[in-house]
């Protein structure tokens, strides 16, 4: 159920912008704009899938912590 | 060519401050969970720090007049090496976006709404402030100076109504803690809400005189720090020794209010202007990460990039945290040297870099 309404809300993001930039002839930019899309859509799929290692504050955390050694 | 056509009056900006800085109310556990009952004063060394930083901002905006922290970026380090600098910053803005997103569902549905999925909420919420850039920044810099009176008027009417409950003594002992606890506490207030006006440095070039930028943002971090003093102060006197164990002081403060029976449950009028205030707050960090990647990938205009962004900070919301405890070890722990690398060593390495590029070449660091 999470993934469908997922895949309606990306779809529905698709249906609003790309009318738009495909009706500017804009092709870089419409390149541009899917690689992000794909790019939101894969991060999406992660955080739907409960693969909670994906948080980035996690691994900044980590890495300032543990590494720079940078906490208070 | 110029994303970004808008214009925004140096008061506009200066409430935009205000209300920025006013919407972190929520997060103000960090600072007390430091400071204690001396937390007030961490707003005001804090505001010293912070004023420091502005001067670095302004510096960086009059050797690049009309240009946002991106095109800075790219005019002082290049092509290649300032777009990298600005995926950076990208990603700052929407790291803080997440985070006070989730900051706002986990208020919500801890407070509010008991029981409503989380998800819910954040969609909700990221509805709006999407809705809100797709109808222009320059129109929800306007609303800051109604959102600063609402937001001013609440608390000063709740600060009214709750005298009765106030105990002076809970002020006591003054500054008895260790001086870390001090240094700690305004490098916390310092990064956390106040450096984070950093944002600001991607709508600066609205403004209709580029050199009064340094004194609308100085003047709302002014105003800013002593409202927040004055806020702390009331949770303080009112709480007493419990504001180091709940999580909300300023919002269980305003649950004590009780006149006659009859007006209570004040915290619900107060919870609707925090919200509102976070809306803005988001809606700013939004805007910064919207126009930044449109930046950097070279678009014509940015509003087709709004939803996407939108839809990138709902999902990062969902996952920053798990449980409310690694947030509040996040805050206090590491969160200041995450934030202080973009608010004070990137700028200061960016000011050092301009000012070496204009000794070497002056025509082309006007550029």
């Amino acid at each position: 159920m999470k993934l469908l309404l997922c895949f309606v809300g990306f779809a529905a993001i698709a249906y609003s912008d790309l009318p738009g930039l495909i009706k500017q002839k804009q092709r870089r930019e419409i390149i541009m704009y899917i690689m992000v899309y794909l790019l939101v859509l894969g991060f999406a799929a992660l955080a739907l899938f409960d693969f909670k290692a994906a948080s980035p504050i996690k691994m900044i955390q980590t890495f300032y912590r543990d590494f720079l050694h940078l906490s208070f | 060519m110029k994303l970004e056509n808008g214009h925004v009056s140096e008061r506009a900006l200066m409430f935009s401050v205000f209300c920025f800085m006013q919407g972190t109310m929520l997060r103000a556990a960090f600072i007390v969970a430091i400071t204690k009952n001396d937390s007030w004063a961490m707003a005001f060394t804090g505001l010293v720090f912070s004023l420091l930083l502005i001067v670095i901002y302004v510096a960086l905006f009059r050797r690049y007049p009309q240009k946002n922290l991106f095109e800075i970026n790219e005019s002082i380090f290049g092509p290649i090496f300032g777009k990298l600098i600005s995926v950076l910053y990208l990603f700052f803005f929407l790291s803080l976006a997440a985070l006070n997103t989730h900051d706002l569902g986990d208020f919500v549905v801890g407070h509010m709404m008991p029981g409503t999925p989380l998800t819910a909420v954040i969609l909700l919420f990221m509805l709006v402030c999407v809705y809100a850039i797709r109808k222009g920044i320059e129109n929800l810099l306007r609303l800051s100076t109604v959102l600063a009176i609402i937001g001013v008027g609440a608390v000063v009417i709740n600060s009214g109504l709750i005298l009765k409950d106030v105990q002076i003594n809970f002020l006591k002992p003054l500054f008895q803690l260790p001086l870390e606890k001090y240094i700690q506490g305004t490098v916390t207030i310092t990064a956390i809400p106040m450096g984070e006006i950093v944002a600001f440095a991607m709508i600066v070039p609205m403004l209709d005189k580029n050199k009064s930028a340094g004194k609308a943002l100085a003047k709302g971090l002014v105003l800013s720090a002593i409202f927040l003093a004055f806020i702390m102060l009331r949770d303080i006197v009112t709480l007493g020794p419990l504001i180091t164990i709940v999580g909300l002081p300023s919002y269980e403060s305003v649950r004590y209010i009780n006149v006659a029976g009859v007006l209570t449950r004040m915290e619900s009028i107060y919870a609707i202007i925090l919200i509102s205030l976070f809306m803005f707050k988001v809606g700013i960090l939004l805007y910064a990460s919207v126009l930044g990647l449109a930046q950097l990938l070279n678009f014509k205009s940015y509003p087709p990039l709004i939803r996407i962004c939108g839809a990138s900070i709902f999902f990062y919301a969902l996952i920053v945290f798990e449980a409310v405890m690694e947030n509040v070890d996040w805050g206090a722990t590491t969160a200041p040297f995450f934030s202080l690398t973009f608010e004070f060593a990137l700028p200061t390495f960016s000011l050092v870099a301009a000012v070496i590029k204009k000794a070497v070449t002056p025509q082309e660091a006007e550029g």
